[in-house]
């Protein structure tokens, strides 16, 4: 997955009008499902509860997969 | 030699919450997002009633449907008995009017609890020592959730089941595959209570989540965490499973999982490949019924003919503890 489809993900699990590297989020109990599981799915990540707390924007989730797992 | 599932019963309490009850109560309570990703409309739940009332109710049903009251062992799976001590088997054993000369015990698992309750089953009458059992599925939840705590109030209902297990020549109840780890104990839990820290009053309110509150003396998820564990763990239950019963996917007839929710086990469903006709989903008006939601759910596909005598139905049980289980069984 390139880092654009990732954008389009990420924005349609957090229900966000416009998304870039920079937007700040907030993730709500069922967005973290949704996440914990894209991020399994996508790039065989299992994240916690600490990781999740830690999510303030985008740029955190790519250091969570790493900028080397993108295509 | 063999142990076969003679029948199901369950039995809910008369109360039931909807969502429209928890949308007065919680202004920011997303009635969508329940009834379409958690798939809950409704649940019971006990407010007159105890588990132990819930399992009379549910046994009486087994018995009266079979006609036959002649059970050599009881096994009762709660996590929320009606007392410390003594066992909630031995009351039942006597609300039911059942012969003295059986045994009888409780055991403390949830999500797994049915499928570990199968596996005591079959050791049992393998080995002689029962030949017809009544297992007892039956907790109340509800009465531990803290009343500001919408996340857990939404997905837990109250319930009981009863299915009786018997000798027969053919093995109906397969090979088992049990698994635990404690190291997440705490993922689910109620703190305070048990030996180690009383109840307390004066207990503070935690926050966690979309605004969800409660303390130690209520009942505590940390859903990300099980989803996690369910996610590493289960597909590996499901092939292990597989594998000691010299099976492949194409060999099972139907799968049923404890039903937690609606996006974990679409999750898991999508993951493992499972065809989406051949998978058990359904907690709508009951919702997470803890050990009680395998048996439910076998009752549900039985009467709902989604499956048929001589299906094979592969049964994975998940949860607290952490405590995992699966096995295979012929209808």
């Amino acid at each position: 997955m390139n880092k654009k489809e990732f954008l389009l993900e990420i924005q349609d699990i957090m229900l966000l009008d416009e998304i870039n590297e920079t937007t700040e989020i907030e993730v709500d109990s069922m967005a973290s499902l949704l996440l914990i599981a894209f991020l399994d799915e996508e790039f065989s990540i299992l994240i916690d509860q600490e990781q999740i707390k830690s999510i303030k924007s985008v740029s955190n989730i790519i250091e969570l997969i790493g900028d080397e797992n993108f295509k | 030699m063999g142990v076969k599932i003679e029948k199901i019963e369950f039995y809910l309490p008369s109360d039931k919450l909807t969502n429209e009850d928890l949308k007065k109560e919680f202004v920011d309570f997303d009635l969508s997002k329940v009834e379409n990703k958690i798939g809950i409309k409704s649940r019971q739940v006990a407010t007159k009633e105890t588990s132990l009332d819930l399992a009379y109710n549910s046994s009486l049903k087994v018995l009266k449907s079979t006609k036959d009251k002649n059970i050599d062992f009881i096994l009762y799976c709660t996590q929320t008995p009606d007392y410390i001590l003594p066992t909630s088997a031995c009351i039942l054993q006597d609300k039911l009017n059942l012969k003295t000369n059986i045994g009888a015990l409780d055991f403390n698992l949830g999500c797994s609890g049915y499928v570990y309750g199968l596996a005591l089953c079959k050791g049992l009458i393998d080995t002689g020592i029962a030949k017809r059992i009544l297992l007892v599925t039956t907790d109340t939840y509800t009465k531990y959730i803290h009343k500001q705590d919408k996340g857990n109030r939404s997905i837990f209902g109250d319930g009981s089941t009863a299915s009786i297990l018997s000798y027969c020549n053919k093995n109906n109840v397969k090979e088992f595959q049990l698994n635990t780890d404690g190291s997440g104990y705490d993922k689910l839990i109620i703190k305070n209570g048990g030996s180690k820290y009383s109840l307390d009053e004066n207990s503070a309110l935690k926050m966690y989540g979309d605004n969800n509150y409660y303390n130690d003396n209520c009942l505590y998820m940390q859903g990300p965490d099980i989803f996690n564990f369910t996610i590493k763990n289960i597909p590996k239950l499901v092939n292990d499973v597989l594998d000691k019963n010299k099976m492949n996917m194409d060999d099972i007839d139907y799968f049923i999982f404890h039903q937690a929710n609606k996006f974990m086990l679409q999750y898991l469903m999508k993951k493992i490949k499972i065809p989406k006709e051949k998978f058990h989903l359904n907690l709508t008006e009951t919702g997470n019924t803890v050990s009680s939601t395998i048996p439910i759910a076998l009752k549900q596909a039985l009467d709902q003919n989604k499956i048929k005598v001589g299906d094979n139905v592969l049964l994975a049980g998940f949860g607290v503890g952490l405590s995992w289980g699966g096995t295979i069984i012929t209808i």
